[in-house]
């Protein structure tokens, strides 16, 4: 059957008007010039790390430097009272920061975990350095808003550049917790025995054959751990006596009880839960100051869309659910986003693997990407920035494991030596202990290890940065698939409308879908001259008659699911009217967008 | 706001308002409570002061009246009208605080403990049932707005005073798809539809109100706000309507968290509230998965040895109320719910946590001549019904209620006449009036009103034309009637409660150095012992609290002078608990010093008063 349908396609009467996207800007490629071969707007050496005023400096310089781009706030304080700095940007110029899609990227929530915090305004400074000058990063820019804070944990931060300490320590954040329940706040924690500025191993010499380690024969720089049933007959000589430091509070213990000593990525809502099941996790969600700061922002802005958070270390693109117990929560949609953008991220970050956090790690209740993931409904990673075995490139392969302790230390001691001239390692040498006696203190410093040599920084920071770019592509990007104006029966006419996303993150997540995170998408079509009979998803493709009408309000329908990733919504009313008519997609998360037609 | 304020002010509430009851008095709001609370600390100057524990998402401050020295003391704290509909909750704790401040020898009494009590945690939500902000609703919640039914729109369709009367009542709505039906032997009742028996419905039950949004759905989206009582941390409902965008997102709950925090010595909390500990023991929590010798997920209930104490809290609070007041206090109520203030006070705080259900509407009928005559014929001997006996129900009734008792009477016949028949059990128990617990609208409770309250709190159905349903009748119980009883009753439990603080008062546990003997072994050398003992009846921490490392250990430690050492013995002692009645730790030192050195024995811990003792050496 042949109907005499009166089909006007959007080439003739409808238009589409979508303000985040105003492609104008695009495509002023007259002033590209290798970054390579000029001098930045903004000058910054990424061959080192910052301490907390100097990341702040940055900051208010990338701000000055594009202030129609980006702009510089403050939240917080920390505990400590160290304000937050918060850069946002954006072209203002192109729409409001409402009507788009936001990524967060923050890092840095361990204080130890410093390169967080340069991967952040890394990713600032290539923006706003690139901006007119890639059509990729300008286009980024003009649809796109960036919430970008480099330091969750300032206090920590500064207190690792500041004091002596290891690779590991100064995660916490430096609110007093009295780790050893003896009526003290952390009274306990290490000492730099000889005031050399840096917190090391401490080995001693016993009687051979007493001792559980010796020196390697064929390197006196490494122990090696003697067999329960060689120690006489090797003559073990030597025991580990852990971390440098005494015993501060005269409990028989070293360093139990030092700054701090919570971990404020365990301090979010989703799945949080005390201190008595999840280590550090503080008495409440959002009982820091810090984590309070960023919750507050996070929950005002709806738009977010994609997050990111920079860890160290291992070479891990990470993602939930964070625990077990929720190990089936994510829907196959949000599985195929995760995997989309993380396979692409293993591609742009060789030496990184993408990994579930609770399957590939370990249980983590209250962690922040867990809270942007099952709280927020936005897809989120955590990176842990930068991979030992990037010290030998001669690949992930071929590099020795952790689990190879022999040939692993080995390497960084020939790193060490070789290529950084024996800035990474403190030889062994004596100190007098005030418990232990003579002791020797030596090992690697806390500038290795977790965090890469000076001339490896700027890679790491590039790729990360890189993944952030694609991430933030990959939010949901709205454009018209078709619009069509047919006669029905009587005087009625069917609107049928497809709205595609032609990027890999829906406008609603399957969590958020799910567990009814947030507003559905509202799509309303008004008209002067119109009346709406029907409306409602699922228009078929042929049939005129197919598609689910809701009961109520069908000139305003809500749309749970949004709109998939790669994917589109068929949305179609029973109208009787004339003259223009205006349909408008509204989400929380990727502005709005509306299409013009005429009955 | 202040001009609603004002408005609110100037309103007179005409209308059969609800919590209320002629003598002695009326539920009281929120102003007029603070001033009560003000008036007593006042009245108490050298023992009793106010705080302000928080602000409410409202604006309302939320006093607590603090009597005895709560930062030196062990404390016993009492919290009330979480459920914003409980006003029952607060008349209780106010009465509660007149009593125990009455006592002649409260001074004494409370020289070495204190107690905390915030009778009313969530004022905005009882203000919504005494009429202060709009018509008198029902609302559980602070009041935040919170888009319930996520479409957009926030608080756009909540309930509507259709009828003018000031109170929000129920609508029953004509329709054949509805699962109630007006019960037989109470038109003004209604119980759900014996649809096992083939039954259909006949009428919806809604909140009075319209569908103001067009969604279809009506009063899903009013201003309840949110819950304080399922905002806190344990086993929080994430996603939930009604539960926070977070964990203590509510000033109400972050309020009294971090009051408990700020005061280790707080060892029992009393919810007075929906929740039971006190009638119903809670059951015992299940095997929780354990990890590295920790807990890997939150327990559900509380752990053996502490049911243990909260069975002995159960028994003595049922004995004061057998020799206070007569007979058994039976109300039971919820356990410990999820992301309740009294789940977190046992299960994340680690403080002894209990709650009582002050009063709940009956649930039955009262007992009827129809009853008692089953029981003869069942051959109860005792059976001796008075065969002139009125149905309770039907009594000093309204020419409106002459139909019920018409009714009644049909049954009876009905009944007899059943008899006649040789008509079996079944027959007996469908004509045999009762009423449906879950109904908004029971019988048994509008028995209750006609028989105490004269009827009072009933709003006699009438006909209504809905912009969408037509004709309909509002009408049913007034808001809060299910929940708080005539002040009289609300205040009946204040003695026993008063008298249950002092008992929980002398229960409390008391650590002292129960003996110190010192040896001289020669050259120097000295043995000391120590017996620390618990002398009271509560352990000094509970299972719970001392498995999982929630509150802080007893520090034990002997401190030496200048030219005395500690050769053997710990240099300091964590005891994470003593259990009650006289559970001991021993310690042992070997020291060297001289004759008449002093040695100071110490043992503290944040929530028990420091203890410590001199030791001399022979």
């Amino acid at each position: 059957m042949t109907h005499a349908h009166k089909t006007r396609r959007a080439g003739g009467a409808a238009l589409v008007l979508a303000p985040a996207m105003a492609l104008a800007l695009t495509l002023l490629t007259s002033g590209l010039a290798a970054q390579s071969v000029r001098e930045p707007n903004v000058p910054v050496a990424w061959n080192r790390f910052y301490d907390y005023d100097g990341i702040v400096d940055i900051c208010r310089r990338l701000a000055a430097s594009r202030p129609e781009l980006c702009t510089l706030e403050f939240i917080g304080p920390s505990w400590e009272g160290r304000p937050m700095p918060l850069l946002t940007i954006q072209n203002r110029t192109t729409g409001d920061e409402w009507a788009k899609s936001a990524m967060w990227v923050d890092g840095n929530v361990h204080g130890n975990e410093v390169q967080g915090a340069e991967a952040a305004v890394y990713l600032a400074w290539t923006l706003l350095e690139r901006y007119d000058e890639l059509p990729a990063i300008t286009e980024l820019v003009n649809e796109r808003v960036f919430y970008i804070l480099p330091m969750v944990n300032p206090d920590g931060r500064q207190f690792w550049f500041d004091e002596p300490n290891t690779q590991h320590s100064s995660r916490s954040g430096k609110r007093p917790l009295d780790n050893d329940r003896d009526g003290v706040a952390d009274e306990d924690g290490p000492d730099d025995l000889d005031g050399d500025g840096e917190l090391l191993s401490m080995r001693k010499r016993v009687e051979p054959g007493t001792g559980t380690y010796r020196l390697d024969p064929a390197d006196s720089r490494r122990m090696e751990r003697v067999p329960q049933d060689k120690r006489i007959e090797w003559g073990a000589d030597y025991v580990l006596l852990g971390g440098e430091g005494f015993d501060n509070d005269g409990d028989g213990r070293i360093n139990e009880d030092g700054p701090g000593g919570y971990d404020m990525n365990r301090n979010w809502p989703s799945d949080w839960q005390p201190t008595y099941i999840q280590y550090g996790a503080g008495d409440f969600p959002f009982s820091y100051p810090e984590a309070a700061a960023i919750g507050e922002f996070l929950l005002e802005h709806p738009n977010v869309a994609a997050m990111q958070s920079f860890h160290n270390s291992g070479g891990m693109i990470l993602r939930g659910p964070g625990t077990q117990v929720r190990g089936n929560m994510y829907p196959s949609s949000d599985r195929r986003t995760y995997d989309a953008i993380a396979d692409e991220g293993e591609r742009i970050l060789p030496f990184y693997r993408s990994m579930i956090i609770w399957d590939d790690l370990y249980d983590v209740h209250g962690g922040f990407v867990n809270w942007a993931a099952e709280g927020l409904g936005v897809i989120s990673f955590t990176n842990e920035l930068w991979n030992s075995s990037q010290y030998f490139s001669d690949g992930a392969d071929d590099a020795p494991s952790f689990d190879d302790d022999v040939g692993y230390t080995e390497k960084r001691l020939l790193f060490a030596e070789h290529v950084m001239f024996g800035e990474t390692w403190v030889p062994w040498h004596e100190v007098e202990h005030p418990q232990y006696g003579t002791v020797e203190v030596g090992g690697f410093r806390k500038m290795t290890g977790r965090t890469p040599p000076a001339f490896m920084i700027e890679e790491m920071l590039h790729r990360n940065a890189a993944f952030c770019i694609y991430h933030a592509s990959q939010m949901p990007k709205l454009s018209l698939g078709s619009l069509a104006v047919e006669d029905g029966p009587g005087q009625s006419r069917i609107v049928t409308v497809e709205i595609r996303n032609e990027r890999w993150i829906p406008t609603r997540s399957g969590i958020a879908a799910l567990r009814g995170i947030g507003r559905p998408d509202i799509v309303t079509i008004e008209g002067e001259d119109l009346t709406v009979v029907a409306g409602g998803t699922g228009a078929d493709r042929f049939d005129l008659t197919g598609f689910s009408p809701v009961k109520h309000e069908p000139a305003r329908l809500q749309l749970e699911n949004g709109v998939p990733g790669h994917g589109s919504i068929r949305l179609r009313w029973i109208v009787h009217g004339s003259g223009a008519f205006r349909i408008h997609l509204d989400t929380e998360k990727a502005g709005s967008f509306t299409v013009v037609g005429s009955l | 706001m202040l001009s609603a304020l004002i408005l609110a002010s100037l309103c007179v509430i005409a209308a059969p308002l609800v919590p209320q009851d002629s003598a002695p008095g009326r539920y009281l709001d929120q102003a007029e409570l603070h001033g009560r609370l003000d008036a007593l600390a006042a009245a108490h100057p050298d023992l009793a002061r106010l705080e302000i524990l928080a602000t409410s998402f409202g604006g309302r401050p939320i006093p607590a009246l603090v009597i005895g020295d709560v930062e030196a003391n062990p404390s016993v704290m009492l919290v009330g009208g979480l459920d914003g509909r409980r006003l029952v909750d607060s008349a209780l704790l106010l009465a509660t605080a007149e009593a125990l401040l009455a006592a002649d020898d409260v001074a004494d009494r409370l020289a070495d403990a204190a107690v905390i009590l915030v009778p009313r945690a969530n004022p905005d939500g009882a203000e919504a049932l005494l009429g202060s902000a709009g018509p008198v609703r029902e609302q559980i919640g602070n009041g935040r707005p919170d888009d319930r039914d996520r479409d957009g729109r926030v608080d756009e369709d909540g309930p509507t005073d259709l009828d003018g009367d000031g109170l929000i009542a129920w609508m029953r709505v004509p329709d054949p798809e509805g699962e109630w039906v007006i019960d037989e032997h109470d038109p003004r009742a209604m119980r759900r539809a014996k649809t096992s028996e083939g039954e259909r419905g006949t009428h919806r039950l809604l909140i009075e109100g319209v569908d103001e949004d067009g969604d279809g759905e009506q009063n899903e989206d009013g201003s309840d706000g949110i819950d304080p009582d399922r905002n806190f941390t344990h086993r929080w409902e994430e996603h939930s309507a009604g539960v926070g965008a977070h964990q203590l997102s509510e000033p109400e709950a972050r309020g009294l968290l971090d009051y408990v925090l700020a005061h280790p010595r707080i060892a029992v909390v009393i919810v007075v509230g929906a929740q039971d500990t006190l009638v119903k023991v809670p059951e015992a929590a299940g095997n929780a998965k354990t990890r590295f010798g920790g807990y890997a997920e939150p327990l559900d209930g509380p752990l053996k040895d502490d049911l243990e104490t909260l069975e002995e809290f159960s028994r003595r609070f049922g004995k004061l109320h057998e020799k206070l007041a007569d007979g058994k206090h039976e109300v039971k109520g919820k356990g410990l719910t999820d992301g309740s203030f009294l789940a977190w006070v046992y299960q994340q705080a680690g403080r002894w946590g209990l709650a009582l259900n002050a009063w709940a509407p009956p649930e039955d009928l009262p007992k009827s001549e129809k009853d008692e005559d089953k029981a003869d014929d069942d051959g109860d001997e005792d059976g001796d019904a008075a065969e002139d006996g009125q149905d309770d129900a039907a009594t000093d009734e309204t020419g409106e209620m002459a139909d019920v008792v018409d009714l009644v009477e049909t049954a009876e016949a009905a009944h007899d006449e059943g008899d006649a028949h040789e008509a079996d059990d079944e027959d007996d128990d469908e004509a045999k009036p009762t009423s449906d617990a879950r109904s908004p609208v029971p019988a048994a409770v509008l028995a209750m009103l006609d028989k105490e309250r004269d009827g009072d709190g009933f709003i006699p159905w009438h006909e209504h034309e809905h912009p969408e349903h037509g004709t309909i009748e509002i009408g049913g119980l007034a808001p809060g009637v299910m929940i708080n009883p005539r002040i009289a009753e609300a205040v009946a439990l204040a003695d026993v409660l008063a008298a249950f603080v002092h008992e929980i008062i002398q229960s409390l546990p008391r650590v002292v150095v129960e003996s110190v003997e010192v040896s001289d072994d020669g050259a120097g050398l000295y043995t000391v012992d120590v017996v620390l003992a618990n002398h009271g009846v509560l352990p000094t921490a509970s299972e719970f609290a001392a498995k999982s490392r929630t509150t802080m250990p007893l520090r034990v430690k002997l401190q030496l002078p200048d030219g005395a050492a500690r050769l053997s013995g710990p240099r300091q002692s964590l005891v994470y608990r003593l259990a009650g009645a006289g559970g001991r730790e021993e310690f042992r030192w070997v020291v060297s010093g001289s004759s008449g050195q002093r040695l100071m024995l110490r043992a503290e811990t944040t929530g028990l008063p420091a203890i410590s003792r001199e030791v001399v050496l022979p």
